[in-house]
């Protein structure tokens, strides 16, 4: 049977951009179906309506929910569905995905990370297991994506340094705040081993793309100037050079039709005016991100797989995972320090403050507990976005605050220091009680049931999330800061999703082999974070990136068998 | 929007912890909005009577007042932001009915403690009846959304129709991030 390409591609962020790049640079005809619309660097601006206040790039609620499931005080769970709450799961829904929004914070997972039951041992209520590859198989894809992404950084020794194939980054650090430096110097007074954060941003020209123009406003906001490594910029733009890639993007694939024999027969997806189109390939990859990965193969059920694709043995949705940790901030306050050094804390938050401690990645503390994982902790300048920031200020410890009050607190939060804000990172613990399923009422504006998202945590989460965060806050402090807050919260970050299809050696338990294959249908390869049965301590985005560059060779060894 | 998305998306706004920047605020305004240009009161559907309109008014210049080198809520076009929120895709019954139903409990309020309409209060009286309706959670619910309506009216960006020649912005030394968006690249005119 002559298909139609030899690759479809469903979705178009970090899961997708490297099997896309790789397959069609090796000659490989691909079809990459995006449900979002295709915007490139000149139409990203850092309007705040478009990325945070309204939905600029994410579907509209009302057509497009999500069930959101959570649990009552008084025990069972209580649902509802994000067009009558503030929760949002989608990130980005244009060509090139939420990387286009990312921040840009890149870690690489660790060694520890792969074998965390046979490090650690199991921790009760959970569903930690080791993963069926190891870092080493890992390590060349990480350096890959420095490569051939994008990631700029400076290697220096701390305890947790992982192994590296290249000595350092292609790329140097992005410009620095003055910030940075005392940081550093707080650290040292403290014997805590401070490093520059790598970020997926080019901080020279390179690869077709232009370098940062530091304008402040990075994550949440589209980079007009294609620093930022996002799937479209870094991957996709070379793979249609090509010409072997064709991108339709406004095409929201519905369903993915399996034949007798089990295997996907073709993809149905229905266009920006609704018309329903079907395309079939040798072989599908799935990135759609975690969640609306399961989802699709939930609502993709067949003659082999009555509860829906690659589902007989129901892991599909099962052990979802968001990031752990917890999160804090600090106020450098100009009259606290000299003339000269408030001068430069007031410098403008183009450059990035990019300074992270990963002293505590394992936290080996008597007082803690046991020996266990810990995480990253990363500082960074609070979020410029005003409208999101003088929010903030209407509700005082009485109830709201106005008038003359209220601008008083606004224009001091403006204008009396510079924040510095904590990000913490610990393992989102996989449990049984956060995973996607359908929810039987309510549906898209296809008619096909949303992802009903049940968003249980495990109470490590909370407890490595004060712990990160009270360090960072110590470090904040050290340096002067004033009304630092340090917390963590079990509700889930959206913009922080994996898991939900793991892979592993065992059917049983997992949806996918070690390559990321379905263990159940031969042509389904699924390359967005979904494949991760344990999250690491860092944000995703590296590891997503890395492990589709991985699965990209396998598609290749596959497809050339 | 319904009456309990209306509650649900304000409760959320208080004392919630945002972990990423722009988690909290993501979708807690009251909807999405059309361009404010387009708006005219006049010729609207009409959404509250002309007193109702005048005390909608007269609250948003007290909880954001033109006093000391602040920008006041009318210098910004407060009200033709609140409209735009309040109309666009349509008009919502349920919502529309929370402001009418709070409009003239305020009304009645003032008329009872002070026997005049509450526009005509001086500052302190204003301040004592808003203070006696914020102790009902709902009235302060409702108290909250204006006031974020008028925080978006104050700092977005101009092209949106508020923040008049980035008087907000000026006001506070912010420096607003380039590329700014040209009006043809407004967030509803993305995907055109």
């Amino acid at each position: 049977m002559s298909q139609d390409y030899d690759v479809c591609v469903i979705g178009s962020g970090a899961g997708a951009g490297p099997v896309v790049f790789t397959l069609a640079k090796q000659g490989y005809s691909v079809l990459v179906l995006e449900k979002g619309a295709w915007l490139n660097e000149q139409d990203f601006t850092k309007d705040e309506m478009a990325c945070c206040l309204r939905n600029g790039y994410t579907p509209n609620l009302k057509e497009q929910p999500h069930v959101v499931e959570q649990e009552k005080d008084e025990g069972g769970w209580w649902k509802m569905s994000t067009d009558d709450s503030s929760w949002n799961f989608w990130n980005g829904n244009v060509v090139g995905g939420s990387s286009n929004f990312m921040s840009g914070f890149f870690h690489r997972l660790k060694p520890v990370d792969f074998r965390q039951i046979s490090t650690f041992g199991k921790i009760e209520g959970a569903n930690v297991v080791d993963w069926p590859i190891t870092y080493d198989d890992l390590e060349p894809y990480y350096d890959k994506v420095e490569k051939v992404v994008g990631v700029s950084g400076k290697v220096v020794k701390h305890p947790f340094q992982e192994p590296r194939s290249s000595k350092d980054f292609p790329y140097p650090p992005t410009a620095e705040h003055p910030i940075a430096n005392y940081i550093d110097q707080a650290c040292q007074e403290m014997g805590v081993h401070s490093i520059p954060m790598p970020r997926a941003i080019l901080s020279q020209p390179d690869m077709g793309r232009n370098s940062c123009a530091y304008s402040g406003y990075c994550g949440s906001y589209g980079c007009a100037t294609g620093a930022k490594s996002s799937s479209r910029a870094a991957l996709l733009n070379h793979a249609l050079a090509t010409g072997n890639c064709k991108i339709k993007a406004n095409s929201q694939v519905t369903k993915l039709h399996s034949n007798q024999q089990g295997k996907i027969s073709k993809v149905e997806y229905v266009d920006a005016k609704d018309n329903t189109h079907y395309v079939d390939a040798k072989i599908y990859v799935v990135a759609c991100q975690a969640i609306e990965t399961s989802r699709l193969l939930l609502n993709s059920p067949g003659p082999k797989h009555p509860n829906g694709l690659a589902n007989n043995n129901n892991q599909v949705g099962k052990n979802l995972l968001f990031a752990g940790g917890g999160a804090g901030s600090g106020r450098l306050r100009y009259a606290a320090f000299d003339q000269e050094k408030a001068n430069k804390i007031a410098q403008h938050p183009g450059a990035f403050i990019n300074r992270s401690v990963q002293d505590w990645y394992v936290i080996d503390d008597k007082d803690y507990g046991p020996k266990q994982k810990g995480g990253t902790i990363d500082f960074v300048h609070l979020h410029p976005n005003p409208v999101a920031r003088a929010s903030r200020k209407i509700w005082g410890n009485n109830g709201l605050v106005w008038g003359t009050a209220l601008q008083n607190k606004i224009k001091t939060h403006f204008q009396d220091g510079r924040y510095i804000k904590i990000e913490a990172f610990s393992d989102w613990t996989p449990v049984n009680d956060c995973f996607v399923s359908l929810d039987p009422d309510v549906k898209d504006k296809w008619g096909k049931p949303a992802a009903k998202v049940r968003v249980g945590f495990h109470v490590n989460n909370l407890k490595s999330g004060w712990y990160l965060a009270s360090k960072g806050a110590d470090i904040l402090r050290q340096m002067g800061a004033e009304d630092v807050v340090s917390f963590a919260a079990g509700d889930p970050p959206t913009n922080l999703v994996a898991g939900g299809c793991r892979f592993g050696d065992d059917p049983k338990t997992s949806v996918l082999n070690k390559n990321c294959q379905a263990h159940e249908v031969e042509n389904l390869y699924i390359s967005d974070g979904s494949f991760m049965p344990t999250g690491g301590s860092v944000p995703y985005t590296w590891t997503i990136y890395a492990n589709s560059f991985r699965v990209a060779d396998k598609i290749v060894a596959h497809l050339g068998s | 929007m319904n009456r309990r998305k209306f509650l649900v998306r304000s409760a959320s706004t208080i004392g919630s912890l945002c972990f990423s920047g722009s988690m909290l605020f993501s979708n807690s305004a009251l909807s999405s909005n059309k361009s404010i240009e387009k708006t005219d009161i006049q010729q609207s559907p009409a959404l509250f009577n002309r007193s109702q309109w005048q005390t909608l008014v007269a609250i948003q210049e007290h909880l954001f007042p033109a006093k000391n080198g602040a920008p006041g809520a009318s210098q910004f076009n407060a009200k033709a932001w609140l409209y735009q929120s309040l109309t666009y895709p349509q008009v919502n019954p349920d919502v529309i009915k929370i402001y009418q139903t709070q409009l003239n409990q305020t009304k009645d309020l003032a008329q009872k403690q002070f026997h005049k309409p509450f526009p005509k209060l001086i500052e302190s009286e204003k301040e004592l009846i808003l203070r006696q309706l914020e102790k009902n959670r709902q009235s302060q619910i409702w108290l909250a959304e204006i006031l974020n309506n008028i925080i978006e009216a104050l700092l977005t960006d101009p092209i949106y129709g508020g923040n008049n020649n980035a008087i907000g912005w000026k006001w506070l030394g912010h420096t607003p991030g380039f590329p700014r968006p040209s009006a043809q690249q407004k967030y509803y005119l993305l995907n055109s």
